[in-house]
């Protein structure tokens, strides 16, 4: 058992667990945090997606031992982040949602492309999704959500 | 549309913030103070007589609280929607590797885990029986007791022989699809407990949640009345979650351990247990006549059922149904057998056998038309079927149905009418550099019946209460897999009663609080429950001013809902519903009933249907002669679907059809060998990515059907259909070669192409020319 120390949508944390433990378990089960999903639990299919200081990792790829002192946002803090809430709004209006199981994963990757590429081509958004996989929508409407809110955040 | 405030709106879901800020809990999300876990210890081999089962082990490990085998199971110890044939906890035998020999319950995952390596299970493997052919044979082992067949099916109409003989063109294939996983992001899963008063309440994911209430006290001898399901959100299921996956073992485990307890299956463990879309060998043989017109039709099919019937007879019928396409045939033959083997099992998924039929049927069409000739489309629309007509199997065209409408529209799309130019632009245009890309479109039409067809209950109720604010409680017993129907029927209830949807509170899915609804399959929730919604609304207004009429002073026939309220009908007085809430008289409630028209005479189980849908699609095609890949760059889809009820939805379901069909067509098939699944994870399990989706444009066709709610039928399996077939049609109009096996991977076209396979640029092995 190993205590860690890191701060999860700005708030500080601190959990006890076993070094090899996932940071998507972490989430999950000790900090209440279901939005992040499972979808394979080994990094191929993204819908465990959250930024690790700024960067879009699969967190079920990310072990407690390597957690202390990081900033992690998950799909829970994104309302509080300018483009994290008009990409919510984005996903909700283009219809970008459905059985929406996929969907904390595909905001936080969007998130953090839009970070660094405020007006993203087509090329570039499915670029950045491209670890993301969704079995309802055929993508089309995921990309016109993230048109929308690069759009908007332009304004 | 007609003045509506809510029909045919881009209303955005009821449920989508929910899903963008992560609160909506899924059933993995679900978890409860003192909960255990559950695992399934699955089979080690794919058929193998079980000597016996050893969980002393397993049970001393620190933190295991329960190991349970058939032994545990008090009732019948089977489940299986159509027949019940497979067992909750094998006794004596294994018949997949997915079957289910014992089940753990613990205090971690970690541990539940560990117990599993810790049982000792000896098996005496035998007989192998991974080939459908094999299993018709009359000294194939026998999987169950009644031999190998699951069901079989046998139609002439008219007659084909004389047919043929009379016939211009005739074109013979061989077609074989792939078994395909559903592939949803959500596993398995959910939660179970045991209330004191011994009411089980289980909250999973699946399809149904009513039958599953009854599969569960059937299997386990608990009485139906204390059990309750509540299955409203799951993360997909497009018919993989319509038999029971974990509803059982959850409710099992807390019946025996009094704890609450969660299932979730791993990635892995769903492949091999999991339902999968059957795979299906098809031969055919079409005759025309010069004309066009279509004369004879033999179809053989002969579906690869897996272990355990689950709905492999009624997926034949469908098979058998659709066999013709949406198209007029006098002179028919069909014959279909469904079997058992030890290759994992197969059930329901989007499409349920008219996916099948459809690849092989539209890739027929198209060949019929090079051989003849012909537009493609024109050859389609020279057959089709109209209202009136009688079709396939025998049955009757009744209902809307504008089949003729989605290709008349097709014909008239550019990507259609200017094809030639499109096509010759390949490699973005870069002309000569880039000459090893072919381009090719291709078309393909489908239908399909919505609901469960002939002889099968088939009806949904909605039930509408008003609440103290004036707001109202809508309670529908239908799942929301993600297709959108809770907003859709929303929509329809806001229509009636004249209110915001805001002001619609939904409660879907749970046994205990909404009415049965029937199954949320088969392209049926927006039509039927749909046009139960609109009654329970109708329903509540008339009782809103009953109860209105006496305090309003005026007779009930003369009042009308409007804006939240009932009015007088020369609208100077009004109660808002609120009002009409607080009156004296107890809670009012709507109640609406529908069930789904059927014909007068059965075929087999579930035949035949009397409402139908259609779709045509045209795909453009770009195929890299020196890779072998093969991309989708455009589709466009007509689904004739009646009225929408929203429009974001229906373009929705037809994208993600598409984007599923390109995955059929391409990329997707779970190989087994010797009945074990190779590829059970999603980086050997391909999906289509971002990078494969088209653009995709969706253009209904709104023929209203008079029985749905405003007009509407349903959508949900013809998107997918047509796409595979389109695809393979397009193949063949880039690079001149026609696949009859998918998925067309790059190895296969590299191999066809360097005339390394059966496969031939012109191909016409199989064509002949009638008498
Ligand atoms: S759950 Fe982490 S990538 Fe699939
Ligand atoms: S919305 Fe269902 S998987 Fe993406």
């Amino acid at each position: 058992m190993i205590r860690v120390g890191f701060t999860v949508n700005g708030r500080s944390v601190s959990v006890e667990t076993s070094p090899t433990r996932t940071l998507l378990d972490i989430l999950r089960e000790d900090l209440g945090l279901t939005g992040t999903k499972e979808g394979c639990g080994k990094g191929e299919c993204g819908a465990c997606t959250v930024l690790m200081d700024g960067r879009a990792v699969a967190s079920c790829l990310v072990i407690a031992a390597g957690l202390e002192g990081r900033d992690v946002l998950t799909v829970e803090g994104l309302a509080g982040d300018r483009i994290g809430r008009a990409l919510q709004d984005a996903f909700v209006e283009a219809g970008a949602v459905q059985c929406g199981y996929c969907i904390p994963g595909f905001l936080m990757a969007a998130r953090a492309l839009l970070a660094e590429t405020p007006s993203p081509s087509t090329e570039e958004i499915r670029e950045g999704l491209s670890g993301n996989i969704c079995r309802c929508t055929g993508y089309v409407k995921i990309f016109d959500a993230v048109n929308l809110a690069a759009r908007r955040l332009a304004r | 549309m007609g003045g509506y405030k809510y029909i045919g709106k881009r209303i955005p879901r009821i449920d989508a913030r929910a899903k963008v800020d992560g609160s909506l809990r899924y059933p993995s999300d679900l978890s409860a103070e003192g909960m255990i876990w559950g695992r399934v210890l699955r089979s080690a081999h794919p058929h193998a007589r079980i000597l016996s089962i050893d969980t002393a082990e397993a049970e001393r490990l620190p933190g295991v609280v329960a190991v349970l085998t058939h032994k545990d199971v008090g009732g019948t110890n089977r489940f299986g929607i159509e027949r019940q044939d497979q067992p909750v906890l094998c006794e004596d035998r294994v018949r997949y590797v997915g079957d289910a020999v014992a089940l753990v319950g613990a205090e971690t995952k970690e541990i539940a885990e560990r117990a599993l390596d810790l049982i000792r299970v000896e098996y005496e493997p035998l007989t192998l029986l991974d080939d459908p052919r094999a299993a018709l044979e009359p000294g194939a082992v026998r999987l169950h007791e009644g031999g190998n067949v699951v069901h079989e099916l046998h139609f002439t109409r008219g007659d084909a022989a004389a047919g043929f003989a009379a016939a211009d063109l005739v074109v013979e294939r061989t077609y074989r699809t792939q078994m395909m996983d559903h592939a949803f992001l959500e596993c398995e899963a959910g939660l179970a407990r045991l209330g004191d008063d011994g009411v089980l309440t289980v909250e999973c994911c699946g399809q149904y949640a009513f039958r599953d209430v009854t599969q569960i006290a059937r299997a386990l001898d608990y009485p139906p009345e204390k059990i309750r399901m509540i299955e409203p959100y799951t993360g997909g299921a497009f018919g993989g979650k319509d038999e029971v996956t974990v509803q059982i073992h959850l409710a099992l485990l807390a019946l025996k351990t009094r704890r609450p307890c969660k299932i979730w299956l791993s990635r892995e463990e769903h492949f091999i247990s999991c339902t999968h879309r059957h795979p299906v060998e098809i031969r055919m043989k079409t005759g025309v006549a010069r004309d066009g017109k279509l004369v004879a039709h033999e179809v053989q099919a002969l579906q690869d059922g897996g272990a355990y019937a689950s709905l492999t007879g009624p997926v034949l019928c469908l098979v058998v149904e659709h066999c013709c396409g949406p198209y007029l045939v006098p002179n028919l033959r069909v014959d279909g057998w469904a079997v058992y083997t030890n290759n994992g099992m197969s059930g329901a998924y989007r499409g349920f056998g008219a996916t099948q039929a459809h690849v092989a049927m539209e890739s027929q069409m198209d060949l019929l038309a090079r051989g003849l000739g012909m537009d493609p489309l024109g050859l389609r629309a020279r057959n089709v079927i109209r209202k009136g007509d009688t079709f396939g199997i025998g049955q009757e065209m009744v209902m809307a149905f504008a089949v003729d409408k989605t290709i008349e529209r097709a014909m008239a799309h550019p990507l259609w009418r200017d094809r030639e130019r499109i096509r010759g632009a390949a490699g973005d245009g870069a002309g000569a550099a880039r000459r090893w890309k072919r381009r090719g479109i291709g078309v393909a039409t489908c239908f399909q019946g919505s609901g469960l067809g002939k002889g099968l209950p088939d009806y949904a109720a909605t039930t509408i209460e008003l609440a103290g604010d004036g707001s109202v409680n809508l309670f529908q017993g239908t799942i929301e897999i993600g297709q959108g129907s809770y907003t859709g029927l929303a929509q329809v209830a806001a229509e009636i009663l004249d209110i915001p949807i805001e002001r619609i509170t939904f409660i879907g899915g749970d046994t205990g609080r909404t009415l049965d609804s029937g199954t949320t399959t088969a392209s049926r929730v927006m039509y039927a429950a749909g046009e139960a919604t609109l009654r329970a609304a109708r329903d509540l207004v008339a009782k809103m001013k009953e109860r209105a009429a006496g305090p309003m002073g005026a007779p009930a026939e003369s009042l009308a809902a409007g804006g939240g309220a009932i009015v007088s009908g020369d609208g100077r007085r009004s109660m808002s519903f609120a009002e009409i809430a607080a009156l004296p008289g107890g809670p009012i409630r709507g109640e609406g009933w529908f069930h789904i028209p059927a014909a007068d005479r059965e075929f087999s189980m579930g035949l035949p249907h009397l409402v139908f849908c259609s779709n045509t699609q045209i795909v453009l095609v770009e195929v890299d002669t020196l890779t072998g890949e093969v991309a989708v760059l455009k589709a466009v889809a007509f689904p004739d679907c009646g009225t929408v009820i929203n429009p974001i939805n229906v373009e929705g379901q037809s994208e993600g059809g598409i984007v599923m069909g390109i995955g059929y067509a391409l990329y997707e098939e779970n190989v087994l060998e010797k009945g074990r699944f190779m590829n059970t994870g999603l980086s050997t399990y391909i999906v289509p990515s971002s990078w494969e989706a088209p653009e995709i444009e969706t253009i209904p066709v709104e023929e209203p059907e008079g029985t749905g709610p405003f007009g509407a039928r349903s959508v949900a399996e013809v998107v997918t259909t047509p796409t595979a077939p389109a695809i393979l049609n397009a193949i063949e109009d880039a690079i001149g070669i026609r696949f009859t096996e998918m998925p067309v991977t790059p190895e296969k076209i590299v191999a066809a192409l360097a005339g390394e396979s059966a496969y031939r640029r012109g191909d016409t092995e199989g064509t002949e020319e009638g008498h």
